[in-house]
């Protein structure tokens, strides 16, 4: 009964959707903008009690759905039959719909002063994506499809999607991704109504930064996950799924920087909306190469090609549509502000360019095999070597540029003034570079550029908030302290960054890596660690057996924790996991795994110290971070 | 006018990438199927390479790609290769056939990196060497990963696999062939 009621919320969201999407026919009259504010607020209502019935059905392990019956167990703990409800196909994309219709919802609810018209295009055009992804999950996907006779047990989610990370990771991932239908409402409005000025930055930037927050805090859990649920210590894969969303990521930060520059200086305003089509449009494409089954993937759902077309044609509508009205009113968004070749705008335009070129680029990887496919070539894959050969050098150069931009002047910059101002942070990169190549025998160029780069933008992060304060002669907590919202916000955003690229390029340079066939009571050290495997002991969980060993970590002779690596078995679906045993201190990891015992009750056992790990993902929080106290910060009217 | 036309660019992409997903979505469910391909390299003497053992100790050479009594299989594989994986389990297959000797050269790849692909896929392997550099490319006549290539007892190749070896049968059935 409740799931009737949610699949028929779902039909009524459609028909709000519609008339969210049509309320433009008013021409501005009172009473349509009305419709459409009430129809946002509405549709969200409905969303939110379809989504209610469906997380009902797997909490109750109603084995009547179809989906539940595919997704979840009874033994299965309660957080996960609640993962469930979104590791699958037609769950996820209702929680996209969902995320959608809240976008919607908070546009008419946190207007301020967004002018009446301006409002009712935005929703109109979310309610015509609404509209789209509606019928999508009505007619092809429908997640309250019943099972009859239902069977007495579910044959449970896949393993390795049973993890805590995982239950929280899609609804902010999509939350990012679906954040970006915003600005990119705010785009197709401006080509409507042929206006793009500094107010109209105003509006979008809070958007465009809420959307990045997410998807920035989304991808640092992924990776996280990716860490330590599948147990070979890598932290990137440059899988199609990570890809996907890396590329709205990075075209996302373009847009968050070059709204900038429309906000202050009235130029790049047909490039600020493209990059606001484009990124959305990435979200899109991410979302369709996931579902539709087009490629092969780690993270791929089950999938059927019949959906893939009308995923695929929902796509081409979005987007093509889009794309046609920037090419026919594109021309009539006229340029102000003149600036100098060197100037804030111009670091701005090249940082753009960088990331641009960096999605081009891992674009091309994503659809290669899909081309090599149509050529009837056999798969043959390019990976990883591809990436890290043609994506980290285009990023390069962003390192140095972001140390300088902060501290260039808008419109015209003095050259030979800002090496003046950058000289205490240049002598302390120029030493970590000296000290990088006195005391280690790694000469890539990617890890001095890493490392040193690093310490650059740090550095000249601290330059700016010593200047911002004052100078280091005025100095004090009180000036620190009454710095603006949006300063912290530039300072945390990138200062994060220099922490993520110390974490990921110092466990690149520095790790240490001992592996072994053991039996339990025999020691090692590694790192400065003395590690002794105990023993291995059999465990129950829930709904899985699993060998747990069992390690004692010691330093100085001093006990510091004891570390449980697992090789888990899912009984219901006859599937082997490996759990990682992790050991965090501030200065990196400790990881353990261990494999299956070989013939004469030998273990294969890999120990690596990860130096500087944890600071990947700090480094993610503390730009998400940044993006929050920008996104905060009282605007300037 | 110039405006105009950059203006129609990301419409243009997109309609290419479209046409190119609706081809993809057209071929419908696809059937991975290994062909044993002709190529220059067919019945000719091995192409001579010396590549580090993963545990370092030995070096692949002639000797370690000959063998008097069993059929020789190079694969190459990579850690970060997603056909690999989808290849796999008939490499488990092949490793079980008496009359194989199974070699896995990992292709542009770390030795860390492979022995803990390997320690979680299954090892299929009787000797794994590292080409850290993708050398064996040029002589081998390779265009990426997975390629398989079979070598009889007189050391002269004899097959060509492009892509993942999916059908373990056909390898068994040129081993056969060739053995009698």
């Amino acid at each position: 009964m409740i799931s009737e009621i949610g699949h028929f919320a779902l039909i009524l969201a459609w028909i709000t959707a519609l008339f969210q999407m049509l309320s433009p026919i008013g021409r501005g009259r009172a009473r349509f903008i009305l419709l459409a504010d009430h129809a946002a607020r509405l549709q969200l209502l409905l969303v939110v009690a379809a989504m209610t019935a469906l997380m009902v059905g797997f909490l109750r392990s109603d084995f009547s759905l179809l989906l539940v019956v595919g997704n979840s167990h009874s033994a299965k703990p309660l957080l996960y039959k609640l993962g469930g409800v979104w590791g699958n196909h037609e769950g996820s994309l209702l929680l996209w719909i969902l995320m959608l219709s809240a976008f919607g919802a908070a546009v008419s609810l946190f207007r301020r002063s967004l002018p009446d018209v301006l409002r009712q295009t935005v929703l109109a055009v979310m309610g015509t994506i609404g509209f789209g992804f509606l019928a999508l999950s009505i007619f092809t996907s429908n997640p309250f499809a019943r099972l009859d006779p239902a069977p007495f047990e579910g044959q449970d989610l896949n393993p390795l999607l049973q993890d805590p990370g995982l239950v929280f990771h899609p609804p902010v991932l999509y939350a990012g991704y679906v954040g970006f239908s915003v600005a990119f409402a705010f785009a197709i409005a401006a080509l409507c109504h042929g206006r793009v000025d500094a107010v109209w930055a105003r509006w979008v930037r809070p958007w465009v930064l809420m959307a990045w927050i997410f998807l920035t805090i989304g991808i640092t859990m992924g990776s996280w996950w990716a860490y330590y649920e599948l147990g070979w210590g890598g932290w990137w894969f440059w899988d199609p799924v990570e890809n996907a969303s890396l590329m709205p990521w990075m075209t996302g930060t373009a847009l968050l920087h070059s709204v900038l520059v429309v906000e202050r200086r009235g130029a790049l305003k047909t490039w600020t909306v493209f990059l606001a089509i484009l990124t959305f449009s990435l979200s899109l494409l991410g979302t369709f190469l996931v579902r539709s089954g087009v490629l092969t993937s780690v993270h791929a759902f089950a999938t059927d090609p019949q959906r893939g077309l009308a995923i695929l044609i929902l796509l081409g509508g979005a987007i093509g549509g889009a794309f046609s009205l920037f090419a026919w009113k594109g021309a009539i968004l006229t340029p102000e502000g003149a600036f100098a070749p060197i100037s804030r705008e111009t670091g701005l335009i090249l940082n753009n360019l960088f990331l641009i070129c960096a999605a081009a680029t891992i674009l091309v990887g994503v659809l290669f095999p899909i081309v090599n496919d149509l050529l009837k070539a056999p798969s043959v894959s390019v990976g990883a070597p591809f990436f890290e050969a043609t994506v980290l050098p285009l990023l390069s150069p962003l390192v140095f540029l972001l140390g300088v931009g902060p501290l260039i002047a808008w419109r015209k910059a003095d050259l030979a003034g800002l090496f003046q101002r950058l000289r205490v942070a240049l002598i302390i990169t120029g030493l970590a570079g000296m000290a990088f190549l006195i005391f280690t025998n790694n000469r890539s160029i990617l890890a001095v550029i890493g490392l040193v780069g690093a310490v650059w933008i740090l550095a000249s992060c601290v330059t700016d908030l010593v200047e911002r304060a004052g100078g280091v002669r005025h100095l004090s907590i009180r000036r620190v302290m009454g710095l603006s919202g949006r300063f912290w916000g530039r300072f945390l955003g990138h200062a994060g960054f220099g922490v993520f690229l110390l974490g990921a390029t110092g466990t690149n340079v520095f790790q240490q890596e001992l592996m072994v066939m053991a039996k339990p009571g025999q020691q090692f050290s590694l790192a400065g660690f003395d590690i002794s495997f105990d023993s291995v002991a059999t465990v129950q969980g829930p709904n899985y057996r699993a060998e747990q060993a069992i390690f004692t970590l010691q330093k100085d002779n001093q006990k510091i924790a004891i570390i449980t690596p697992e090789k888990r078995h899912y009984l219901v679906n006859n599937v082997e996991t490996t759990e990682a045993g992790i050991h965090t201190d501030a200065a990196g990891d400790l990881f353990i795994t261990v494999g299956d015992p070989q013939d004469n009750q030998n273990r294969l056992v890999r120990m690596v110290r990860h130096p500087l790990v944890p600071w990947i993902w700090i480094g993610g929080w503390i730009m998400a971070a940044g993006g929050m106290m920008a996104a905060m910060a009282r605007r300037q009217t | 006018m110039k405006k105009r036309l950059f203006l129609f660019l990301p419409l243009t992409v997109l309609a290419v990438m479209m046409v190119l997903f609706a081809l993809v979505l057209g071929q419908g469910e696809k059937q991975e199927v290994s062909v044993i391909t002709g190529d220059i390299h067919i019945d000719r003497p091995l192409p001579t390479l010396s590549l580090p053992s993963l545990e370092g100790a030995e070096w692949m050479t002639q000797a370690a790609l000959s063998s008097p009594d069993k059929i020789v299989v190079v694969n190459f594989f990579a850690s970060w290769c997603q056909p690999c994986l989808i290849e796999h389990p008939s490499l488990l297959k092949l490793a079980k056939n008496p009359d194989i000797r199974l070699i896995g050269i990992g292709w542009r790849d770390k030795p860390d990196a492979l022995r803990q692909w390997l320690m979680r896929q299954g090892n299929p392997y009787e000797m794994v060497f590292v080409d850290n550099m993708g050398q064996s490319s040029i002589p081998w006549g390779l265009s990426g990963v997975p390629e398989t290539f079979v070598i009889d007892k007189k050391g002269r190749m004899r097959g060509h696999i492009v892509g993942p070896v999916t059908d373990s049968m056909l390898v068994e059935a040129l081993v056969a062939e060739l053995r009698s």
